[in-house]
């Protein structure tokens, strides 16, 4: 295998991307898949993944692909984001689900890391109802659930860990 | 507990249909990894949000339950506790069950770490609680004083093979009466507890005697041995505890994936070439510790030993993996050390931490500039040391203005503990440890044991306190572009100073300025 093969990948609506192999070996999927398949000079095909979604991710991967500490780069929870990625997470909340989800599809940990923590940020601080309204989500509890639940925050709150 | 169904009817058409935020909402290990980085607090928030959160962050919300008197067990009779969400329970001064400790321990079935820390604790107290041990107990803390031995302790926990299967973590903690030996454990019931422990990854022991070890072939020959016998133990924890040179060596090769060991030794026990061992050449040949814990990465050693430490030299030259050191009351020369620095330079070592306690007062700044200045430290984040701004003012060139300290770019912590007076410093000391601690871009964590007359080492670090800032009220945000913090640097977080009699009279006052305003990311202020 050359160090600079490329692979074609299809995302979902047919669009077609070539990119470096040390680029797509960023991702565990296709890293195994073309470990144990070879490269069969066909596209591979990612169904689960938009052509702009894709492109985001090949932006994140090429971006990093010299990075040795690639894969711990976010073990550390309290680690602050880079500048770059803190710039590539200013998305619309549609893209940023977008990308969690194709992250964790083709298994790239540090981008999978990255959005959740860019998602982890816009709950920090923020009241229950302005969660609502961040994220659209409709309040579904009854009142008496929603005491219940608020006793029970009380009760524990004290011995939290 | 609120009792709330995930009613997931959905048809394939409205599957289709859902929202990224949705489809997220459905992969509980995506929720799983947003959820770590969020605080308690804000879990407890997130729960009152929709039905849907409040099922998605319960199990992530943990409840530490602490019993100290049979009033706090009554807490098992409130309907409204969510018993359910207790992880982590504590019991304390309790030596009987009553029938609200046992409701507790019925309805609290997701507990999965339990510290029992009874004086006398009773063995058939103990056997009643571990036979109440949910499913998921991983974590198990025994402490007690008093008449009852630890091999009576241990035998009880052996009883419960359930709770020793899954175990992950077990803290043996055991204070001898000083009347009878309580403290004694045979080798054989420690080698039956290590086997019953099968899923064991953190082991820690205090005050131990282990006895009796053992000379049969298969334990000393190593043709026989078996070997990698609990590669599961990661961390190994021996306070106190009084275990000779062969055994130690002999427990340690038992673990060969050991990646931290902390040991507070009584005597030599790194010492592998004592008289017990020297009889025999199987024993010998066993002893050697070229391959010894191969894996480690984190040692803490603390010794009230004189003597050379040879062994315990000899013993982490071979660790290639080593990431912190932490040695405290070794009387070891600098020579030693710096030995041991050419030889893991050699190996390709990168050390992240060096923690050397006051205790070590025989390595002067003179031998610690020239252990520093070995490859092996030039990527250090936390160095911790006796010393004080002489050792910065060995690295600093006047000519450049610059510090000549190799790991300038990755320090985070810097802990100069020695408790010096300014005025026996030599001279330009302040002065060249003001100028580097600017030269520090990512030190949060700063110690100066040194008694300060004045504020004059952070002249020019952090914010100007001189400076006023703007009126928030006036103040038009314009993104984090237009913020520039980075002259500020170094935003500490926490830092310890020492203080003179000049300082306590004339300058507390001006704490909140100097220190206070100028480090406006501090958590953590402190006097030594």
């Amino acid at each position: 295998m050359s160090a600079h093969s490329q692979i074609l990948l299809t995302s979902s609506e047919g669009t077609e991307f070539i990119i470096d192999r040390d680029i797509a070996d960023k991702s565990m999927l296709l890293k195994c898949m073309l470990e144990d398949i070879g490269e069969i000079g066909q596209a591979v095909p990612l169904p689960n993944v938009s052509g702009p979604i894709l492109t985001k991710v090949i932006e994140y991967c090429t971006h990093h692909r010299d990075d040795p500490n690639f894969l711990s780069a976010n073990d550390d929870v309290a680690a602050e984001i880079d500048e770059w990625d803190l710039e590539y997470c200013k998305v619309d909340q549609g893209t940023l689900y977008e990308l969690i989800l194709a992250a964790n599809y083709l298994d790239i940990k540090p981008l999978m890391d990255l959005t959740c923590k860019t998602v982890a940020n816009m709950i920090k601080a923020k009241s229950p109802e302005e969660i609502r309204k961040t994220f659209n989500i409709t309040n579904d509890f009854t009142p008496e659930e929603e005491d219940q639940v608020r006793r029970e925050n009380g009760k524990g709150s004290r011995r939290l860990s | 507990m609120l009792l709330i169904n995930n009613d997931n009817n959905d048809t394939a058409g409205e599957l289709e249909q859902r929202t990224p935020i949705e489809r997220v909402l459905d992969i509980p290990e995506l929720w799983s990894t947003i959820l770590a980085y969020l605080h308690p607090k804000q879990l407890r928030r997130l729960r009152l949000v929709s039905r849907r959160l409040y099922l998605a962050c319960t199990p992530h919300i943990h409840v530490s339950l602490i019993l100290t008197s049979q009033k706090h067990v009554e807490v098992a009779w409130d309907q409204d506790f969510p018993s359910k969400l207790v992880s982590s329970l504590r019991i304390v001064s309790i030596d009987q069950f009553s029938p609200a400790l046992t409701h507790l321990l019925n309805e609290c079935t997701n507990i999965t770490s339990l510290d029992i820390n009874v004086f006398g604790l009773d063995v058939d107290f103990l056997q009643e609680l571990l036979d109440y041990c949910p499913q998921h107990l991983k974590s198990l803390v025994i402490r007690s004083e008093g008449f009852v031995s630890l091999e009576s302790i241990v035998e009880t926990f052996l009883q419960s093979t359930t709770v020793g299967r899954q175990i992950q973590s077990l803290a043996l903690d055991i204070g001898s009466t000083g009347l009878f030996e309580t403290d004694a454990l045979s080798w054989t019931i420690f080698r039956s507890l290590l086997d019953s422990c099968t899923s064991l990854t953190s082991l820690f022991l205090s005050a131990v005697k282990v006895m009796d070890i053992p000379e049969s072939l298969e334990e000393i020959n190593p043709l026989h041995a078996t070997k990698a016998m609990f590669p599961n133990l990661v961390s190994l924890t021996m306070t106190l505890c009084d275990i000779s040179s062969v055994g130690r060596i002999r427990l340690l090769k038992m673990f060969p994936n050991l990646h931290t060991l902390d040991m507070t030794c009584r005597d030599d026990v790194f010492q592998a070439d004592s008289g017990e061992s020297a009889t025999n050449s199987v024993v010998a040949l066993e002893m050697t510790t070229q391959d010894l814990c191969e894996q480690l990465t984190h040692v803490r050693v603390n010794s009230r030993s004189q003597s050379e430490q040879e062994g315990l030299f000899r013993f982490l030259g071979h660790l290639r993996h080593l990431e912190r050191l932490e040695l405290s009351g070794l009387a070891t020369q600098g020579a030693r050390l710096l030995d041991l620095a050419e030889e893991w330079s050699r190996n390709k070592v990168s050390l992240k931490q060096l923690t050397l306690s006051p205790k070590y007062r025989k390595l002067t700044e003179e031998g610690l500039e020239k252990v520093l200045l070995k490859p092996c430290f030039s990527r250090l984040l936390v160095l911790d040391a006796w010393c004080g701004p002489d050792l910065i003012l060995r690295f600093w060139n006047r000519e450049t203005q610059r510090s000549q300290l190799p790991f300038l770019d990755t320090l985070r912590a810097l802990h100069l503990r020695k408790e010096d007076v300014v005025s026996d410093l030599d001279d330009g000391a302040m002065e060249a440890l003001n100028m580097t601690l600017k030269q520090l871009p990512r030190l949060v964590d700063l110690t100066v044991g040194t008694k300060l007359e004045d504020f004059g080492v952070f002249q020019g670090m952090g914010r100007d306190p001189e400076v006023l800032l703007p009126d928030p009220r006036t103040v038009m945000y314009t993104g984090p572009e237009a913020v520039d913090w980075s002259d500020e640097r170094p935003f500490l977080q926490t830092l310890v100073i020492g203080c003179s009699t000049e300082f306590f009279t004339h300058r507390m006052g001006d704490i909140p300025r100097q220190v206070g305003k100028r480090f406006r990311f501090l958590e953590d202020f402190k006097f030594t």
